[in-house]
């Protein structure tokens, strides 16, 4: 027998189920622009039919919402996340290096080429006139050049290093902190999903972290049953379920006491090979470490290397003596003028053999920036500049069409997502109209069952009344 | 391909920012004139040109040591050709002085003539190129000779060295731009003195025979003298035509490698502007309308 008021009871599942569905469209609506939102979809189901006695056919008890689904693949998410850590790396290295690219000012007339340049010129006109002392007047105002030079670009790179060597720290507090937020996510998830639910929005939330901390670092992520993550970072765990494990910055004395990245729990170094954060190390090592090498290695060549020549010709004292040192310093950071020369010109060593007119030292002074060097790997010290520029604008060129080539490849993925997961309006409206017509139906139904009951109730048995 | 109102206003935002970035580099390379802005820019060619820098350096400074070696050769081959004219002059009066008939104050005379030769020659000898003595070798402050006419003696000692001069005038190669002078006065002031002697001595034999000898060789080693700066001037003067042209190529080459195309960058400006003007205009159109609309 079907029960007197069943059909009541579909139309009420109808009219819940539509609304609820409603309220799915809704929601999308209001996110449509929120970063990270996946959209939502009511998925509606019959509700489980009845089979009465001595009757054909089953009897349809109507609709419910099945559950609210979240539209997501999470390949693509984990594509995503292993593309933008790649991004994150040659990001960094290519805003370093935009940055050494500025420092050298090369191409131009303001860089060290040019210096080295004007010197040269200096000591070729002093070996055409070494009595006059406006010559060596202006080899001494070059030679300060050069090596103020020398020093500003050393001290311009080293203070780039140190910024990135604080950027280290600011890596490192950030993945801290999203880990933090993560583990707190993960709490949450864990909590919505005892009570058999899923709690679409926290995924979300959870994928939108994920994502973010794949830009700074290399992780690997596994997701357990309950949607809660574990992630670890070189083989180390730092988010577990409800807890995060902080990493931490040490000064490591084997390299310039610059910070190094280790293991919260044990201090275990961390050997990090992708993200932001790798980025960023190897920038300060091997591309900025590495040219104030290069730069060191060339001012010292150049110290060295002037001196002796120097020291092989002649003062203009009376009587004539042997040069002594030019330049001093160790390096870059340090190269000067010797205070010597700077206080006397005639202790400009111009002369091969104590005359007043022979300028031939001056000349084999001159001839030190061209000759090759085999400190320099066989190069002289205008060549090694020049390749050492080069060097710095090929792997700014490779750092850029990295990042170009891994941006369009993250848009690309980005694209993919929000294909499948991003909110169409259009798509919602089309829904809306459609759930609330349905719902206007099933409002009818009750009218229909409401008329067919009053025959029964009110109407039935009154005959002869 | 699902696409959603999102993503058509990322991609949109995506490729305005492309065209936007486009648009400034060749805004930059047109105000700077300058194509090469940074080594990324194009390292193959940042280091071509920082290379033809230095080669124009060079060569511009090649040039300057040339200009200035010719104008020692061309101070030496004047004072060269003064003292030849004086020495020429000096051996006129030998063969004068040589005749037996010429009576002693005549000679006496010839002799104070070739005294006021010899102090010429002094004077030539000591020519300065500016401040410097351009016949003393490297010791150019020092003056090669001191001749002091009231007191007769021995020739005046040559006070420079033998020191040349060198300049450099292209890589490695250098010219030598003066002429110790003791090879050349040497044996003209001890001719010229000897001559002088002779004329106030009487002494007709020696005046017309070793004497005039004398007088001839010292010529023709000044003549020697001339034809060796002569062909140093002619190999510099070759090697500057060689040196202008050089820097004109470098410039033309380094303006290749570093400056800007002005009319093609002005032709992709415009064409950049064009695409980025379609794609404002693509944008305006395709985000606005939406199913919303439409519905009633």
């Amino acid at each position: 027998m079907r029960p007197t008021f069943f059909g009541l009871d579909i139309a009420r599942r109808a009219l819940q189920s539509q609304m609820r569905a409603l309220d799915v469209v809704g929601h999308n609506i209001a996110n449509a622009n929120t970063p990270g939102y996946s959209r939502q979809v009511a998925l509606l189901g019959a509700t489980p039919a009845i089979t009465p006695a001595q009757q054909a056919g089953q009897l349809g008890t109507g609709v419910q919402v099945m559950a609210v689904r979240r539209v997501h693949d999470e390949f693509i998410e984990m594509q995503l996340r292993a593309e933008t850590e790649s991004y994150g790396r040659w990001n960094a290295r290519y805003e370093a290096l935009q940055q050494v690219e500025l420092i050298l000012q090369e191409p131009s007339d303001l860089g060290l080429r040019d210096a080295l340049d004007q010197f040269w010129q200096s000591l070729q006109d002093l070996h055409q006139q070494p009595e006059s002392d406006a010559a060596r007047a202006v080899v001494r105002e070059r030679a300060l050049l050069v090596a103020a030079s020398f020093q500003h670009v050393h001290k311009q790179l080293t203070d780039l290093q140190l910024d990135l060597d604080r950027l280290v720290g600011l890596e490192v507090m950030t993945i801290n902190s999203l880990t933090e937020r993560l583990a707190d996510v993960n709490r949450q998830i864990h909590r919505v999903s005892l009570s058999g639910q899923s709690p679409n929005d926290l995924l979300d939330e959870r994928d939108k972290l994920l994502l973010e901390l794949a830009e700074h670092v290399d992780i690997h992520v596994m997701e357990y049953e309950n949607g809660t993550v574990h992630v670890s970072v070189g083989g180390l765990t730092v988010v577990d379920r409800d807890r995060s494990i902080q990493l931490v910055t040490q000064r490591d004395p084997d390299n310039n006491s610059l910070l190094s990245v280790h293991w919260g729990p044990t201090g275990q170094k961390l050997d990090i090979p992708n993200g932001r954060l790798a980025g960023v190390m190897e920038a300060r090592d091997e591309l900025v470490g590495g040219y104030i090498a290069d730069l060191d290695r060339l001012a010292r060549t150049i110290i060295q290397r002037f001196n002796e020549v120097h020291q092989q010709g002649f003062t203009r004292e009376e009587p004539p003596a042997l040069g002594g040192e030019f330049f001093t310093g160790t390096g870059a950071k340090d190269m000067s003028v010797h205070q010597d020369i700077q206080d006397n010109l005639a202790k400009i060593a111009a002369s091969a053999d104590g005359a007043p007119g022979n300028g031939a030292n001056a000349l084999s002074l001159a001839q030190v920036f061209h000759t090759a060097y085999t400190e320099l790997g066989n190069a002289s010290p205008a060549d090694f500049l020049r390749a050492v520029v080069s060097s710095i604008g090929v792997t700014a060129q490779q750092a850029r069409s990295m990042v170009a080539g891994q941006t369009a490849l993250v848009e690309h993925l980005r694209n993919r997502k929000e294909s499948l997961s991003g909110v169409s309006l259009d798509e919602e409206m089309v829904d809306m109209v459609r759930f609330q017509q349905a719902y206007a139906a099933a409002a009818r139904l009750v009218t229909a069952m409401d008329e067919a009951l009053e025959v029964i109730i009110n109407r039935m048995g009154v005959v002869g009344r | 391909m699902r696409v959603t109102n999102s993503m058509i206003a990322r991609n949109l935002l995506a490729s305005l920012n492309t065209h936007l970035s486009r648009m400034e580099d060749l805004h930059l390379q047109m105000s700077t004139g300058k194509r090469l802005r940074l080594p990324s820019s194009d390292p193959a060619a940042t280091s071509v040109a920082m290379r033809l820098h230095t080669t124009l350096t060079q060569t511009r400074q090649h040039r300057a040591n040339l200009d200035q070696a010719l104008s020692w050769l061309d101070t030496t081959d004047a004072a060269l050709n003064e003292a030849t004219g004086a020495l020429q002059r000096a051996r006129e009066l030998a063969v004068y002085g040589a005749s037996d008939t010429l009576p002693q104050d005549a000679r006496d005379a010839l002799a104070r003539e070739v005294e006021q030769l010899l102090e010429h020659i002094i004077d030539i000898a000591n020519t300065r190129f500016g401040d410097l003595y351009i016949f003393s070798g490297n010791q150019t402050l020092t003056r090669p000779y001191t001749y002091d006419p009231a007191t007769p003696g021995p020739p005046p000692a040559y006070a420079g060295d033998h020191g040349l001069r060198q300049y450099e005038v292209s890589d490695g190669v250098t010219v030598p731009v003066n002429v110790p002078g003791d090879q050349v006065f040497d044996p003209i002031i001890e001719g010229l003195m000897s001559l002088r002697d002779a004329l106030e001595a009487g002494d007709t034999e020696a005046l017309g025979g070793e004497l005039l000898q004398k007088v001839d060789r010292a010529v023709e080693g000044l003549l020697r003298q001339r034809s060796d700066v002569g062909a140093r001037a002619n190999r510099l003067e070759l090697a500057r035509s060689r040196l202008d042209e050089m820097e004109l190529n470098l410039e033309r080459l380094l303006s290749n490698t570093e400056d800007a195309d002005l009319a093609q960058v002005i032709v992709d400006l415009k064409i950049s502007e064009n695409a980025y003007r379609a794609a404002l205009a693509a944008g305006a159109r395709i985000i606005q309308p939406s199913l919303m609309d439409f519905l009633s």
